[in-house]
């Protein structure tokens, strides 16, 4: 809330000032009951029992180039908030890339056989104090923390289970756009090949390999996420909301978008939680008779699902959330 | 009995036991089925329904074994999906969702099983039952089932039009499509299959054609639709002329609340995603064109809908009502609809103001109207040819009783006038600026630029002008001769002044086409080119001041070296060649830097946005490049004359025949410096825009291409340097040689690039890749060190 790139919330009737129309209110007439969202709606009414892990959760995947910085910051808070969410991450870029010493030397990892732990060593070793003044080795440390190594958006076989062991490096390094690229750094396969998919952190909840949210944190990697989802030819058929979160590659920044990112997802499960709890109370989960006109009884914005309350809760964000341009589309896994 | 609870646990045990083993599927589905049934509690439901469709979703689980199982779940997807005909209550929102992503799933698999036993109608049955059970909800559901119906539908087409068969010896290797079905199938007879898909297709480009306007069902019709165009080429040109014909933008013209904010941005940019993506799979597409422009298009739409609300400025219902009195309504409504401007125009006006006390100007004497933005509007920008389309017409609809009534308002005006001594504003102006003006006042014209020579002298002190000046000819004194200092900030005052128009028509075209339809403004463009350079630059518009930028910059200074400039002047301009810039300066003086100044802020202008003003650069170099030769050849016919060779060769040898880049000081120095400025912004998806540079400026030198060498220098742009090359080597043979040399050079300096550059060098160069055999393995260890050093 003390952040500056955060709108303050205006007091307490919002006025719609940027377009003093009519329509603002009327489209749905869900501005009503959505304006606050309750955060992390936990459903604490008689009728709902909550799950063994406290309520309905969405599963969550964030996205940046190198899976190193804005994704991880992401993939971090979304796990560690109140109620955590099911988070994996990934990266777009063709390599892990992390700051050289200079701006043409970049230090450069394969994706998914690359463990945070072997860069934070190598880097380590190369220059201690250049790497710790300049944020990446603390960065590293966090990283190390959430899990295992950066993973790629286009090596992410979607729907496959992630359970136990991770994928041999081995099987996923055969891409074609690597080839030509820098040899993976020494033993880094082989010394962590028995890390497991548990011990990321955010695991429960995506063991079946799918997600319902996908958040890019720039609009390069929503693009490709996009492009990739499309020439997948999308054989689940489930659908996946696509956003972007345009945060500027910096570890303050990365901060910030962590926030805002949060709070997107709050929002969201918060919508999600309502549908199926609209569904409870018209009488449909107690098998009563009244369940047939029970659905028309919720109020509008309730009764809207948590589907088409995207593009609202998106609209509502980017209010509080100006200078972070977001962007939105519905695709398929 | 337990709590649904403790089952919900169970059965979350038995599904962490699937996904590790995927062989466990076949004993695991069937137990659970009778668990989560029509008259489950409704968590088990949900559970049941997300079960079902992870797992016929999952890449794990084989299609046969799906094939197989899918049999067992008909009957209870189809409880799910009609409970409220069996129960009597409407089924969880959340449930049918998953059972429509499964029955999607599955939909295949029932499929090849009744291709296969053909007797089984009793399944398909089930499957159509469903199928029509989704058909049915697909426009009433809420839109979280909606788009999943939307999903189905794809999916049913997708199976139901014929796909490539690739082996057709072994039916089951190949992608379940129509194209499987025998000719008599007696269950699912094809041309009812194909029938219903076609109608199925439709249904789902509906949701375009109508230009929907819920960015939740348009995305995921979009996104589902892609898959469709890459597999069921039969039908794809079909999706793909919707595709463009859809306008996401329709909406910009609401109200912009946040909601249709992300709603534009959200459409436009899947349409965009989805056009690129079938340009990217198939770049030799047939309709590859349009869809580059369409993409092109979208893109400048959506940045204008967005620059223009983002500076808060809002949209039609802030304008003023009467249309005509607006400046810029009355220009839009003019050149798009010309039949409508009489009904919009407001009722006659009872009366006319009278003219302002003291002194007045024509435009003034003239002007009717109390509308202060429509007195102020200048018609000197319309061009002329819309003026003459607009003036009769316009003078057609005129109201005749309200014409004569302007006319004699106008005319009491200027009797009025007659009556006053003639010191008026008009005498001090003609005084001021010489007699010849005296010509060029006809009243009956309206002459803008008079107007505005006359206005601006209407806010001058009349009383200071009209005492002091004798009625005489007037001539300025000749100005002073400028310092150096004054040359220099004049030069760059008309640096900043020059572009700075630019930059505005820069504005004004991407404005119009975002409004216009993208052919219409095309052929503008061309056209417009091809005038503006026959007049070297008499348009109003981009493509013209550009050229006369260019120009400006490349042969404003071409006289000052002509034949008759003495023999120090042309050692100078070789000094100059040699990229002494100095020397450069004090040769041509003002002239001289205006030229280097404007080819400076050219290098910044194309650089600031070079994907989009690549052609500028090659334009202006192209001219630069003609500008230098028509200088060589001058300056060696008067060479001829006087009988002086020997010193251009020794400065620079040249081979016969071809003139060498050398003896093209301008062009060769700029070249280089666009490219190298270009050179670090380049991406990896830029190989484009850098080919297209290398391969349409004129003119080739070994530094050229060393600048390309250095982009492979980073190993993501190996790729981008290489086939920059490649295309040289093909498709310009002059320099050829000087291309295989720089790959040579390439695969023998870079590790990185040997990949690449070696298939280049194995068909134009293989002798290269047989001696560097040897060395291969120990640069490849020399790479490793190199990286982690």
């Amino acid at each position: 809330m003390s952040d500056p790139r955060r709108r303050q919330p205006p007091p307490p009737p919002p006025p719609p000032e940027p377009v003093p129309d009519a329509n603002t209110t009327g489209l749905d007439g869900t501005t009503d009951t959505r304006d606050p969202p309750p955060p992390t709606a936990q459903p604490i009414r008689p009728g709902v029992q909550p799950n063994d892990d406290g309520g309905f959760k969405l599963k969550f995947c964030t996205v940046c180039a190198s899976n190193n910085n804005r994704s991880m910051e992401a993939h971090l808070r979304l796990t560690t908030a109140p109620s955590p969410y099911p988070t994996i991450s990934f990266g777009t870029g063709s390599l892990v890339r992390l700051p050289g010493p200079s701006i043409n030397q970049p230090n450069v990892y394969n994706f998914n056989n690359t463990s945070y732990a072997t860069m934070y060593n190598e880097l380590m070793s190369k220059d201690k104090r250049l790497y710790a003044t300049n944020g990446i080795l603390p960065m590293l440390e966090r990283n190390k923390g959430v899990k295992w190594g950066p993973e790629r958006w286009q090596d992410w076989r979607i729907g496959v289970p992630r359970v136990g062991k991770r994928a041999p490096a081995q099987q996923t390094n055969l891409d074609p756009t690597t080839s030509g690229q820098p040899p993976p750094p020494d033993g880094a396969a082989s010394t962590d090949a028995d890390a497991q998919y548990q011990d990321d952190k955010g695991y429960p909840g995506t063991e079946a390999g799918t997600v319902d949210i996908v958040i890019t944190c720039e609009e390069r990697c929503w693009d490709a996420v996009v492009d990739d989802l499309l020439s997948r030819g999308s054989p689940l058929n489930r659908p996946v909301h696509v956003f972007n979160v345009d945060i500027k590659d910096n570890h303050e920044e990365a901060l910030v978008g962590g926030r805002a990112i949060l709070e997107l997802a709050d929002a969201l499960n918060a919508a999600a939680v309502a549908e199926r709890e609209t569904y409870v109370q018209s009488g449909g989960g107690g098998g009563g008779g009244g369940g047939a006109n029970g659905f028309d009884m919720g109020s509008a914005g309730a009764r809207a699902g948590f589907d088409e309350r995207v593009p609202d809760i998106l609209a509502n964000w980017q209010e509080k959330w100006p200078t972070l341009p977001a962007l939105w589309t519905l695709a398929w896994l | 009995m337990a709590s649904p609870r403790d089952i919900v646990h169970q059965l979350n045990q038995a599904r962490r036991i699937v996904l590790g083993d995927a062989k466990i599927y076949p004993q695991v589905v069937p137990g659970v089925l009778n668990v989560i049934g029509a008259n489950a509690h409704l968590e088990l439901r949900r559970w049941g329904s997300d079960f079902l469709a992870e797992t016929f979703a999952s890449p794990v689980l084989g299609a046969d074994e799906k094939q197989k199982l899918c049999l067992g779940v008909l009957d209870t997807l189809r409880s799910y999906l009609n409970r409220k005909e069996e129960v009597g209550e409407d089924e969880d929102p959340s449930v049918v969702k998953s059972a429509v992503q499964c029955a999607a799933s599955i939909y295949p698999f029932v499929f090849r099983h009744t291709v296969v036993n053909a007797g089984d109608s009793e399944t398909w049955g089930k499957m159509a039952g469903i199928k029509s059970s989704i058909l049915r909800r697909m426009d009433t559901a809420p839109a979280g089932v909606r788009i999943c119906c939307i999903k189905f539908v794809a999916r049913v087409v997708q199976t139901q039009t014929p796909g490539l068969i690739a082996d057709p010896r072994r039916p089951e290797q190949n992608e379940i499509s129509l194209a499987l079905v025998p000719r008599e199938h007696p269950t699912i007879p094809p041309t009812n299959l194909e029938a219903e898909a076609s109608g199925l297709l439709d249904r789902l480009l509906g949701v375009l054609q109508d230009n929907d306007t819920d960015a939740l069902v348009v995305t995921a019709t979009l996104n589902s639709l892609s898959t469709l165009v890459q597999r069921r080429p039969s039908i794809s040109t079909k999706i793909l002329m919707t595709v463009l014909n859809f306008n996401p933008l329709k909406l910009a013209g609401t109200p912009m609340t946040g909601k249709v904010r992300v709603a534009i941005r959200s459409m436009t940019r899947t349409t965009m995603s989805f056009l690129l993506n079938v340009l990217k799979r198939n770049p030799q597409h047939q309709l590859a064109i349009r869809l580059q422009q369409r993409t092109e298009q979208l893109r400048h739409g959506l940045i204008e809908v967005f620059s223009e609300n983002g500076l808060g400025k809002r949209k039609e219902p802030d304008e003023p009502t009467d249309g005509l009195d607006d400046a810029k309504r009355r220009r839009i409504e003019i050149s798009t609809a010309n039949g409508t401007t009489p009904q919009q125009q407001p009722p006659p006006r009872p009366s006319h103001p009278p003219l302002p006390p003291g002194p007045v100007t024509v435009a003034q004497l003239f002007t009717l109207s109390r509308d202060p933005s429509a007195a102020g509007f200048h018609v000197g920008p319309i061009p002329l040819q819309i003026v003459a389309q607009l003036v009769p017409p316009l003078l057609q609809s005129i109201d005749q009783r309200r014409f004569d009534d302007a006319i004699n308002a106008v005319r009491a005006r200027i009797l009025e006038r007659g009556r006053l001594p003639a010191a008026d504003a008009n005498h001090a102006a003609r005084t001021a600026t010489g007699e010849d003006e005296d010509d060029d006042y006809d009243p009956s014209l309206g002459f803008p630029g008079h107007d505005q020579v006359m206005n601006r002298l209407d806010q001058m002190p009349p009383e200071g002008v009209g005492h002091d000046i004798a009625v005489t000819a007037f001539t300025l004194p000749p100005a002073p001769p400028m310092t150096e200092e004054q040359r220099r900030r004049n030069g760059k005052m008309a640096l900043t002044r020059v572009f700075g128009t630019l930059a505005e028509l820069d504005r004004e075209t991407k404005g119009k086409s975002g409004g216009k339809k993208a052919g219409d403004g095309d052929v503008k463009k061309g056209f417009n080119r091809l005038s503006a350079a026959a007049a070297a630059a008499g348009g109003q518009d981009r493509e013209g001041w550009l050229t006369l930028v260019i120009r400006l910059a490349t042969r404003a200074t071409f006289g000052l070296d002509g034949p008759e400039g003495d023999e120090e002047e042309e050692m100078k301009m070789k000094v100059e060649g040699e990229g002494d810039e100095s020397a450069l300066m004090r040769h041509g003086q003002q002239g001289f830097e205006l030229a280097n100044g404007i080819r400076e802020a050219l290098v910044t202008y194309v650089v600031d946005d070079f994907r989009r003003r690549i052609d500028v650069a090659i334009a202006w170099l192209s001219e630069e490049w003609y500008a230098d030769r028509l200088a060589l050849q001058s300056r060696r016919q008067s060479n001829d004359s006087s009988d002086d060779d020997g010193d251009d060769d020794t400065a620079r040898p040249k081979p016969a025949g071809a003139v060498p880049i050398t003896a093209l000081p301008n062009y060769h120095h700029w070249s280089l410096r666009m490219l190298e400025t270009l050179s670090p912004y380049l991406d990896v998806k830029d190989g484009r825009h850098l080919i297209r540079f290398l391969s349409e400026i004129p003119q080739i030198s070994r530094e050229h291409l060393d600048v390309v060498r250095l982009i492979a220098n980073d190993p993501e742009r190996v790729g981008l340097a290489s086939q920059a090359l490649l295309y040289l080597i093909m498709l310009r043979p002059p320099v050829r040689e000087m291309a295989i040399d720089t790959a040579e050079e390439l695969w023998r300096g870079n590790e990185d690039a040997r990949g690449p550059v070696g298939k280049i060098l194995g068909r134009w160069r293989p002798g290269v890749l047989v001696e560097g055999g040897g060395a291969k393995g120990e640069g490849g260890g020399g790479g490793e060190v190199k990286v982690e050093g």
